[in-house]
């Protein structure tokens, strides 16, 4: 599913300032894929660039096969909007729309209609348990919650990778089991998932772990 | 990018600006002022437009009009004497003669200017008092309201019978009514017979009579008494109007008018009075000032179009989050743009529509209270709409690029 070849991240502005180096990594379809580092390591940039939200400075990424280091604005858009889920560790949730709402938004831009995206996306807050909250606003959600709803938004264009950027980074340590079982749910229902963490206990439940320091990628043991 | 998706933008902007109440008010506010005072000055240019057209055409477009006038130095010989002076001034009938023979395309016709005073039942009237002949109604922009009009046979037979312009409506009684009080003419009594409406809308008051009555009756000689002195003033002809098929020959021939009088008239007493050339003019000067307005208004558009973009750049900044989410989710750059776009378009269409209801209400409140008068046309709503659609667009696309070209990883890291 995610084949890199020898990607770097250089930010030229004055001094050069490597923030991945020469990474190599293949992940198979089904996945569930841990990237475990110290902050500033180079994790993030990495995951922008699978979910085709950055792109490399060298190498070359192929995501299903295809070459998308050069696909245009409009394209890498869309296929990232249609094939891949992201959830964030500050939740990112628009503020200003609803819970249903926010979860319709993916949907919006494969330019779903209206009546279609509302369905779907009622189906994908009852997956997650949020049903009798989704006229509320984000701010009126606790802290898991709003991570179920970003989670029903990831789901909602049934995607076949989830990204997930620590996702129970800003959890308290029962909520964060909760949001876990749910991505082991989904692991099990055959989605790809990446996950970045630092927090070794989750690195150590998962199936294959990767290093990340100072911009180079090892294939870890578990910590 | 379809209808449907279009919809779908501007509903999504529309309902984020409604969250977003007061500010979006505010903006709006700039918009509207500067259409309602767009579609206002148009209106009001229209109406001004209309109505120097309507005063102009009344004295009829097709004619050119030869009138006497006293020149301003008076015959040298006369003036040393005391006592009655002869003022000998204006058209006589040998220019008529040689108009109608340098002109014979022409239909012309003649007015004798009565100089006296108009009384009814002991009060004093304003008004100019014409000896025309039958055919002089068919030269003007006017047509019978009431009665009949001054015939060949009046003219003729030299009968005391008038014809006056509806100001004048409550000097006519028709025939079985009341008895009408007669009008005196300086000291000669007449019937009113018919009632014409006025050529022009606010153009003086005018009594026609027959030419030959007037002639007969008056003279061509007149007397005036002055602060002590007497003075008579004789003039043969008042007017010459003279009537041409087309518009477009009208400047040439009123050259040739021109220089024939001027031959015989070294004085300047007479006046040429070329319709077609006073509404040219006129309608220069309007125009020039319909586009000062026009100006003024535009910048005030432009100073809310500034404020649209103002707002929306602040906006951007603000939504910085969202942009990084929306791009997360599958929005492409051309999603972003389409909805900062729609947004400021919405806002600025909206802000037409109802500066457009403004114009319906100021134009008439205006008039009230100028005396102006003023009209929207359909293509004035048009034009306002057009431009404010146009605002939202001009000064959206600035903040809506700038969103659009947002980084989407820097975006999501923006606290």
């Amino acid at each position: 599913m995610i084949h890199i070849e020898g990607v770097s991240k250089i930010y030229r502005n004055g001094d050069d300032l490597t923030v991945l180096d020469d990474v190599h990594v293949r992940i198979e379809a089904g996945e569930y894929v841990g990237i475990f580092g110290p902050s500033g390591s180079g994790k993030s940039t990495l995951l922008h660039i699978i979910g085709l939200l950055d792109r490399p400075t060298l190498g070359r990424y192929f995501f299903r096969g295809r070459d998308v280091t050069t696909l245009s604005d409009a394209e890498g858009s869309r296929t990232r909007g249609r094939e891949i889920g992201f959830i964030f560790q500050s939740f990112h949730l628009v503020p200003n729309l609803s819970v249903l709402e926010n979860v319709e938004l993916p949907l919006f831009y494969q330019e779903v209609r209206a009546a279609e995206r509302r369905d779907r996306a009622r189906e994908a807050v009852e997956r997650v348990g949020l049903g009798r909250r989704v006229t509320h606003a984000p701010a009126q959600l606790s802290g898991g919650e709003r991570q179920r709803t970003a989670i029903a938004r990831a789901l909602v264009t049934r995607p076949e990778l989830i990204l997930a950027d620590e996702p129970t980074g800003n959890l308290d340590s029962k909520t964060g089991q909760d949001i876990l079982a749910l991505l082991d749910g989904l692991h099990q229902e055959g989605k790809t998932i990446v996950m970045i963490t630092h927090d070794v206990e989750i690195a150590r439940r998962l199936p294959r772990l990767l290093r990340i320091h100072d911009g180079r990628l090892t294939e870890g043991d578990r910590p | 990018m379809n209808l449907w998706r279009l919809g779908e933008f501007a509903a999504s902007g529309a309902r984020n600006l409604l969250r977003h109440k007061l500010r979006s008010l505010l903006t709006l506010l700039g918009v509207l002022f500067g259409v309602a005072a767009v579609i206002t000055m148009l209106g009001i240019g229209e109406g001004a437009q209309r109505s120097v057209m309507r005063e102009i055409s009344g004295l009829g477009l097709h004619n050119i009009i030869a009138e006497s006038v006293q020149p301003t130095q008076p015959a040298p010989v006369q003036t040393q004497r005391r006592g009655p002076r002869l003022l000998d001034f204006g058209l006589t009938r040998r220019d008529a003669e040689q108009l109608r023979a340098l002109l014979p395309e022409a239909e012309v016709t003649l007015t004798h200017v009565v100089r006296a005073r108009v009384y009814q039942a002991g009060r004093r009237l304003d008004a100019r008092v014409f000896g025309v002949r039958a055919d002089y109604v068919e030269f003007f922009d006017t047509e019978l309201l009431d009665g009949r009009l001054i015939t060949p046979v009046d003219d003729r037979v030299g009968r005391r019978v008038a014809v006056v312009t509806e100001n004048l409506m409550h000097l006519y009684h028709p025939p079985g009514g009341l008895a009408a009080q007669p009008l005196r003419i300086g000291s000669v009594f007449f019937d009113v017979v018919g009632v014409i409406r006025q050529p022009a809308k606010g153009s003086e008051s005018m009594i026609l009579i027959p030419y030959e009555t007037a002639r007969r009756t008056y003279g061509s000689t007149s007397l005036r008494r002055e602060a002590g002195s007497t003075e008579f003033t004789r003039t043969e002809i008042g007017q010459i109007v003279m009537r041409f098929d087309s518009e477009d020959v009208i400047p040439a021939y009123a050259d040739v008018i021109r220089r024939n009088l001027d031959a015989n008239h070294p004085r300047g007493d007479y006046r040429l009075v070329v319709p077609l050339e006073i509404l040219e003019t006129k309608q220069r000067t309007q125009r020039i000032l319909n586009l000062v307005l026009i100006t003024i208004a535009a910048i005030s558009l432009v100073v809310g179009g500034i404020g649209i973009m103002n707002i929306m750049l602040a906006v951007v900044t603000e939504r910085i989050p969202e942009i990084g989410i929306r791009r997360a989710l599958g929005a492409t750059r051309r999603d972003i743009l389409y909805q900062f776009l729609a947004e400021t378009v919405t806002l600025s269409t909206v802000g037409g529509v109802l500066g457009c209801l403004c114009g319906f209400v100021l134009v008439p409140l205006a008039e009230r209270f100028t005396g102006w008068s003023g009209v929207i046309t359909p293509s004035a709503v048009f034009l306002s709409l057009a431009v404010s659609w146009l605002v939202g667009l001009v000064f959206g696309i600035a903040p809506a690029i700038r969103a659009s070209r947002m980084d989407p990883v820097e975006a999501l890291r923006y606290e």
